[in-house]
Order: C-alpha cells, then structure tokens, then sequence
C-alpha cells in the first residue's frame, strides 16, 4: 500500500478495501522501469507488484538486462537503488507470473505446423538464462483452448472455489511460519526447508532416486521441496507423500 | 494380389515405395520387409506424428531394415489429408513406374498414377473385376495409356535394371496394431507427446498423469524436452 502512495498511484476508493496488485508491463519495458529509478527514485514495476502478482507476458522478448536485473529482487524480495548519493529501498515481494512461446512462431509442440528450425528454438529457449530459470518454481505447458474444451472447463471448479481452497492453505502457511516471519512456502530459507518439508518414508526414497537419476541441482532439488510442501498443503496433508513430491517434479524445467 | 507383387518384385530386387497408409500400402511395405527388400514410404506428416499411428512399428522397421522414411515436411507437422495428394506425386517422383492395384475414381492411386503420367513413369495396372469398384478407376488409366499386367514378370522386364538392390535378411512378420492404447508407455512407444496430447487421449486426472510420468523419469523410462515426453532410447 506504502509503494502506491509514493507513486499517488493509489486512489481515495481504493484505499479502503485494498485489493492485491496486478501488474503487467509490456515487454519493451526499461531497466529503470522495471526495477525502479530516475531522479528521484522512484519504485519500478517489481515493487509496485509488491505483495501482488507481476505478470510478464512473452517473457524472451524482454531486453536481455531486464531479464537479468529480475534475478536480484527475485531472490531478496527487496532492491535497493543506488542514485548519487542517494540511497532507496523498495520491497518487492511478489508471484513472477510469466508466458512464453514453445518456439519463435510457437506451434511447436502444437497441432499446427511449426516453422521453426530445431537451431531457432533453441536459440529462443537459451535467452531465459538458468539463473532465471532457476527461480521459476512451476512451468507449465498450455495449448490454446479450444471451443470444445471451453465448455468442458464449466463443468470443472470455478476460480472462486479455487481462491477459496488457495486463501485457505496461505493462512496455513502464514501460521506455520508465524516465528520465521514469512508467510508462504517459496519464502522459506534453505536452512529450514527440511525442518519444514517433511517427507513420508517413499517420498523421501523417490526423491533420493530423482535426485541421482534426473541429475538435479541443489537449488531445484530445494525448489521441489517447496513445491511439493505446497501440493501437501493444498492436498491437507501433515507429509509430503510420494504423489505429492512426483508432481512436483513433473513441473521443473530441464536446465541445459 | 498387392502381396503377390510386392513379394515377386522385392525378389528380383526392386525397392517398394508406398505411403504408409492402411490397407494396400502397409501390404506392399510388409510384404517387401519379409521378403527382405528394402522400401520406401513417403509421408503425409512430419517424423513426429507417423500416420496412421498403427503403422509406427512398421515405420521403424522400415527404417531398420536400410529402407528410408520420407517426409517433406517439419518434424512437428501433424499428417494432414490435404497433404496427402503431394505426397502421391512424391511418390510416383522418385519411382520409375506405378503399379495401381485398386484405383476408385479419386482414389490416392489414381491420383499418383495421374502424376506418374504428367512425369512420364510407365503406369501398370492389373485386372480388376468388372463389378469391383474399382473397374472405372481402371478402365480410365487405360483409356489414358496406362499397361495392364497379369505377371510381376512383365513389369520387370520393363524397367531399368541399374536401380534393382541386393536383398538382406527377411524380416519376420510386421503386424500392424489396431489395439487402442490405454496406458502412457504405449502412447510414447508409437511417437512423441506432449503432455497435453497424453491427459487428451488418456481418461485420467492429469496430476495423476504428471505423477506417472514423473516416476518413468526417474526410472529413465522417458525423458522430458520443453512440453514434450518420449520414451529413452535403449542402449
Ligand atoms: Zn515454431
């Protein structure tokens, strides 16, 4: 709330009822406008997400330094702007929520044909550097939804069910790590992951296997964790069972 | 009448070349494999999507056994019928003669015969019966200088002796698989999915899905690229 009123961005009605920020620049977006900056330093778009949702859309056509300057704030929730002698700083604890093509003309993986060259997609998949990457918890394939299928989605829950069911495990989180100071599980330092994320007797058995077989990283094995502890918590669950650690795993991301 | 040509011209060391279809084309692929002929099939889609998906294990086998899988599109575009018309004419291209076993009126053959004339191939065609659907069809390819043949041998008397290949060991018998497919080993086994493919034709949860296929990579069953699954090649 603080972020907005700097900016007087915040408007009389909405300061009453505060509603979590969504932020969505548009991919041609500056360093400055990103991370925050100028004159007098102002709080950038990570920071006006605080608390809320920053949603980048077609995330590899980003500039290559916005992309990169992400990795700092992503990992400290905070940035500091160095300007003269000048020094600021702006929390910025928010959901990275990002899209991106299978492939430069981005059917590849599709029902249509894909004119892409395997070099191309490469090329295209290798500009969201690992470090990013590796700060991404879930990746998900989504294919364009047909009409078909958009009827079918009536039949399925609907999103206020599901912020229902979401608001219900956060408040579990937030009292969980109530003595930590933090209120979710992607906030939760790598000192107290496995204090945290206890495993039942065969998850701990399949990860130990996934761990030498998919040759994971420290960081990603940590991040399974994370995620699993999370599908535990949605599933109501005390331990982090073998179903839940397996779709955790299915929703990493290769690191080349 | 297919199997007995195939058979017959494979023997004398003539390549086969079809286009993977169901029915007339998977006979003369087959045939030409067990007779340990070397054939070539000529796609409608990309190496990613072999149609029909029956025909996968036989597309492999071609491969196998020094024969070549032809396709002059990407590896991700799915077979369309639309293509089906150009891959006729690739098919009669790189063939020195057409043989039309069965021909309806707008059948697939009689469209690559109707190429094979334009890039003056010789076109065979055998006897069909006059009551047969197929008897127009025929009569039609006759009327437009087209061969009719009773022997394998009056074929082989007719073409270029300089492309004719030495046979290798046969290969037992291909069958085609008409089983529908109910658990995700079988669906990676004929090509490529993407998950999405996978939860479509698969009627489970799709977390439960993602959790099997978690546990077939850890077991280097499959290994994952991008949105894709596929099965690990065996060593
Ligand atoms: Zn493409």
């Amino acid at each position: 709330m603080q972020i907005y009123s700097i900016c007087g961005k915040l408007q009389y009605e909405s300061s009453l009822t505060w509603q979590r920020p969504f932020r969505s620049p548009h991919h041609s977006i500056t360093l400055t406008g990103m991370l925050g900056g100028g004159k007098n330093p102002l709080p950038g778009e990570i920071s006006l997400a605080h608390q809320g949702v920053l949603f980048l859309d077609e995330l590899p056509e980003l500039k290559l330094a916005v992309l990169e300057g992400l990795r700092e704030p992503l990992e400290e929730r905070k940035i500091t702007i160095n300007r003269n002698l000048i020094s600021v700083s702006y929390p910025c604890n928010f959901i990275l929520v990002a899209s991106m093509n299978p492939c430069p003309c981005g059917y590849y993986g599709t029902k249509k044909p894909c004119q892409c060259t395997q070099e191309q997609i490469k090329k295209y998949n290798r500009k969201i550097s690992g470090p990013i990457l590796d700060r991404i918890d879930i990746t998900i394939p989504v294919e364009c939804v047909g009409y078909d299928k958009l009827t079918c989605l009536q039949k399925s829950e609907t999103s206020e069910q599901i912020q229902k069911r979401v608001e219900k495990v956060r408040k579990k989180q937030k009292q969980r790590y109530k003595e930590l100071g933090i209120q979710t599980n992607a906030e939760l330092p790598t000192k107290y992951i496995e204090q945290y994320c206890t495993l039942s007797s065969k998850s701990k058995k399949i990860l130990k296997n996934a761990y030498s077989s998919l040759q994971l990283t420290t960081r990603s094995y940590m991040k399974i964790l994370k995620v699993a502890r999370t599908i535990a918590d949605m599933d109501e669950s005390q331990y982090i069972q073998e179903q839940h650690i397996l779709e955790a795993i299915s929703y990493r991301r290769k690191e080349e | 009448m297919a199997k007995k040509f195939s058979a017959e011209l494979t023997r004398n060391g003539m390549v086969i070349v079809s286009g993977l279809a169901l029915g007339i084309d998977t006979i003369a692929h087959q045939t030409c494999l067990e007779e340990g002929g070397k054939t070539i099939a000529v796609l409608g889609g990309g190496f990613h999507y072999i149609y029909p998906e029956e025909n996968y294990q036989l597309a492999q086998a071609i491969v196998e056994n020094g024969g070549l899988l032809m396709s002059e599109y990407s590896p991700s575009v799915q077979a369309n019928t639309k293509n089906f018309p150009k891959r006729n004419q690739i098919i009669s291209q790189i063939s020195q003669a057409v043989l039309v076993i069965e021909a309806g009126i707008r059948s697939g053959a009689k469209i690559t015969a109707g190429y094979a004339k334009e890039q003056n191939k010789k076109v065979f065609v055998i006897p069909n019966p006059l009551d047969s659907k197929n008897a127009k069809g025929i009569q039609q390819l006759l009327e437009r200088g087209a061969t009719m043949v009773f022997q394998p041998a009056q074929i082989l008397s007719q073409i270029d002796t300089r492309y004719l290949v030495p046979l290798s060991t046969p290969v037992k018998i291909v069958h085609a698989r008409h089983t529908k497919q109910t658990n995700i080993y079988s669906l990676l086994s004929q090509r490529p999915h993407t998950i999405n493919e996978i939860v479509q034709k698969l009627q489970e949860k799709p977390q439960q899905i993602l959790q099997k296929l978690s546990m077939m990579e850890i077991e280097g069953i499959a290994i994952k690229e991008g949105n894709i699954y596929k099965l690990k090649e065996k060593r």
